[in-house]
């Protein structure tokens, strides 16, 4: 760290440049590469000094400047549907031309994947093994569909987390280090404990940030979450955000915030700005999402059954039941006056509960729930005209709640 | 064909037409709870040895009055399907149903039947391990498949003991051996049995007492091994997929001469193409079997050699060509395609890829698409 104090903004995007030009770095003086799954176990990984880049994070920049398409394409001709995961066809695409302008990676040596956040998942990691000759460590984290994780599914993690300890083992050479291993753990569990003292400043009404900003700022979370290098910056952003507070700033220089909502899931990468300044236009703003939520994950040091149902726990892994009470809390905790879901076409764990979920979240919450048709990655399925008629209404309908009339 | 040839077909093909019907009478006259089983895995075992019938939930063609307020318009339209047939009432006589999480549609459908349907029709759910071929997954679904078992036997009221299991297991193995053997005459008799038949007879044991169909099964093996085998000049096809349906679509490979000579199909052979394995527990063979199966795309699999099973299947059955039936939005089917499609035409077999949905009503694309392929073929 330099002697300037540097803004949370000028360090996320110095650790972001300095993740990917590591990557490289890494992979020429030898040491070994591995693409993962952007909730892997990354502690077991950090252990072996393995350099973990995450083709998802990779795929949210290529897509946020503008380049996915031309990688989808590439995937659609070799028969990849237009319906699978767009972050899958963008790595299809880059891991056969291997080159982007927006963010490069190197590739891998070894493959990571954890389906705590979809099936899908697993089978694009499961290609990308066929087709590079890789081997694949995979987590698989059975779901839950009852409010409680049973003994026997984190049971079975845990087991996991042993068999993978063992194929590093082997894979490295190297005999696995217990004490470095409750070390990672310690700057993970902080890492997350700092990460959601950050997002719930977004209480504070105004919030401090925009949504928007912690759609940045997670970037960081999916790739420092072991690093002691995060818990600088989520250190600084809880300090620059608390400050906000203090001097009453909200979430605009030039705009108040009017409305408080949830979004639920992914970000329209492609695009970003439209979606920012068509939420912004209405004074809406964004001060929650389980996309947030998701990487703040903590448990009991040292404990590898806690750590299993961590990751275990995710709410992408649960029921309806549980989805619902997440957002009705969420709702409440930070008084909010609608949510907006976003029907991501390549995401089904995603999409395919979201209606019983918005009549169960309106009817309890009394508040509105709008969703919208889009796509994290892929520019073909989001259209801009659509999502502001949407959000126009959207905004009517929170002014009429709000006011009673 | 001889008559009793004749007969049998005649019977197994109504039941599969008729599921409703088929069921509702065989409840009626066993006196037995039935449970709805979906697609693709599920306990048949555990479900019988606890005197109750495996029914399969395979989707029938519908209009989605209701479906569509929880499922949006790119879900998988057999769980569409399913849904819709439920809040219409048709599956009142349903006891439970079984739901895996193999993919994100299951879990998703599961969570909405959970949520909508619970109360009426609760859910088992099956957490199948993708992690199947470790110790620890196959150890982790013993102990998951116990607790099946004990959900099990509260809606049976009947205990379920290791031999009740054993017993269940053997008719099941049986039925799969004698599923195995009538896949292979199959290529004896291309004219008593065409790819409708063919696929009617394999589905009639989604909807009978397994003894019952075990022994029909049998019988239809015996006569057709009593017939000289037929000579017809006839495409031999592999198909590939989630389900070759609708019926319409078997049709258009009968009448384009084609004959089905083997199957990679979640309804078809990934249910019998497994063996138990000898000399282990019931519950063991249970797990293990799910450890063992190859080549099928719901089930985690780094290898993926279900190209590489084609090729043989093509090769070993004198296939023209390969067709792969991709069910619209099955992603775990997509994911695959490119990766098969790749080893066949590197292999030198031709394949022909069609999209289904389960619930059309229209075939003329289709129709097209499966003449020029059949005449690229010959």
């Amino acid at each position: 760290m330099s002697e300037t104090k540097l803004t949370a903004k000028a360090l996320l995007n110095q650790m972001m440049t300095e993740h990917y030009q590591g990557a490289i770095a890494a992979k020429e003086k030898g040491q070994p590469v591995a693409w993962a799954a952007s909730v892997s176990p990354q502690e077991i990984f950090e252990v072996f000094d393995i350099y973990l880049v995450y083709p998802e994070n990779q795929g949210a920049a290529i897509g946020a400047r503008r380049e996915s398409q031309k990688l989808i394409e590439h995937a659609e001709g070799k028969g990849y549907s237009s319906d699978l995961c767009s972050y899958a066809r963008v790595n299809f695409g880059y891991a056969d031309i291997r080159h982007c302008e927006a963010e490069n990676i190197p590739m891998p040596d070894l493959l990571i994947c954890a389906n705590n956040i979809c099936t899908e998942i697993m089978k694009w990691y499961e290609n990308l093994a066929k087709e590079l000759k890789l081997p694949l460590i995979f987590f698989d984290c059975p779901y839950s569909l009852e409010m409680d994780q049973t003994e026997n599914r984190v049971r079975y993690v845990a087991d996991q987390f042993q068999d993978a300890i063992r194929q590093l083992e082997a894979f490295t050479g190297k005999p696995f280090d217990e004490e470095k291993f409750r070390k990672v753990q310690e700057i993970s569990n902080e890492n997350g404990r700092l990460w959601h003292s950050v997002i719930r400043l977004c209480q504070n009404k105004p919030s401090p940030l925009n949504g928007f900003d912690l759609f940045n700022y997670m970037a960081t979370m999916v790739v420092n979450r072991g690093k002691e290098k995060g818990t600088e910056l989520y250190k600084l952003m809880y300090d620059e955000f608390s400050a906000k507070i203090q001097s009453g700033q909200g979430p605009w220089k030039d705009r108040e915030e009017r409305f408080r909502v949830i979004w639920e899931g992914i970000a329209c990468w492609p695009y970003l700005s439209d979606t920012f300044k068509t939420l912004k236009r209405y004074g809406i703003n964004i001060v929650a999402s389980s996309y947030f939520d998701g990487w703040g994950l903590t448990y009991e040091v040292g404990n590898l059954r806690s750590m299993a149902a961590a990751y275990d726990g995710l709410h992408l892994d649960r029921g309806i039941e549980f989805k619902v009470r997440q957002l009705v809390d969420w709702v409440r905790q930070y008084q909010c006056d609608g949510v907006i879901i976003h029907s991501n076409r390549s995401c089904k764990i995603m999409d395919f509960w979201n209606y019983e979920v918005q009549r169960q979240v309106e009817k309890i919450t009394g508040k509105p729930v709008v969703i919208f048709d889009g796509d994290q990655t892929d520019p073909r399925a989001f259209s801009p005209a659509q999502f502001e008629t949407r959000i126009q209404a959207f905004a009517e309908t929170m002014e009429q709640y709000t006011t009673g009339s | 064909m001889n008559k009793k040839t004749d007969a049998i077909l005649r019977k197994l093909s109504e039941i599969a037409q008729n599921p409703k019907q088929s069921v509702l009478a065989l409840m009626r006259r066993t006196g037995k709870k039935a449970i709805g089983c979906f697609p693709v895995y599920s306990v048949e075992e555990l479900i019988h040895a606890a005197g109750m019938l495996p029914i399969g939930m395979w989707g029938a063609q519908t209009d989605f009055l209701h479906a569509d307020k929880y499922l949006p318009a790119f879900a998988c339209s057999i769980m569409k399907e399913n849904l819709e047939l439920a809040m219409r009432g048709a599956y009142d006589m349903l006891s439970a149903v079984t739901i895996s999480s193999l993919c994100d549609t299951f879990k998703c459908t599961m969570a909405n039947w959970h949520t909508v349907l619970g109360d009426k029709i609760p859910v088992v759910p099956l957490m199948f391990p993708h992690n199947r071929k470790t110790q620890n997954g196959v150890d982790y679904l013993i102990r998951e498949l116990r607790s099946i078992q004990t959900r099990l036997t509260e809606i049976s009221q009947k205990t379920v003991t290791d031999a009740d299991l054993a017993d269940s297991m053997a008719i099941y193995e049986a039925s799969r051996q004698a599923l195995r053997e009538f896949v292979a005459l199959c290529n004896d008799y291309p004219v008593t049995v065409d790819a409708k038949i063919r696929h009617l007879v394999i589905k009639a044991s989604y909807f009978m007492d397994r003894g019952e169909y075990l022994e029909t099964l049998n019988e239809l093996n015996a006569e057709l091994k009593a017939q000289p085998k037929e000579d017809a000049d006839v495409v031999k096809v592999v198909l590939t997929g989630i389900i070759a349906e609708p019926d319409g679509l078997l049709n258009l490979l009968t009448d384009n001469r084609m004959r089905v000579v083997a199957d990679d199909l979640a309804q078809e052979s990934r249910q019998f193409r497994t063996p138990a394995r000898p000399g282990l527990r019931a519950i063991e063979q249970m797990a293990y079997r799910i450890s063992d199966q190859v080549g099928c795309p719901l089930l985690f699999e780094e290898q993926k050699s279900r190209g590489r099973m084609l090729i043989d299947l093509a090769k070993n059955n004198k296939a023209h060509g390969v067709i792969v039936v991709l069910l619209k939005f099955c992603d775990p089917e997509e994911y695959d395609y490119p990766i098969c499609k790749a080893e066949l035409e590197a292999a030198g077999i031709p394949h022909l890829m069609i999209e289904i949905d389960h619930n059309a009503k229209n075939f003329e694309t289709l129709r097209t698409r499966i003449q020029s392929f059949a005449e690229i073929l010959q």
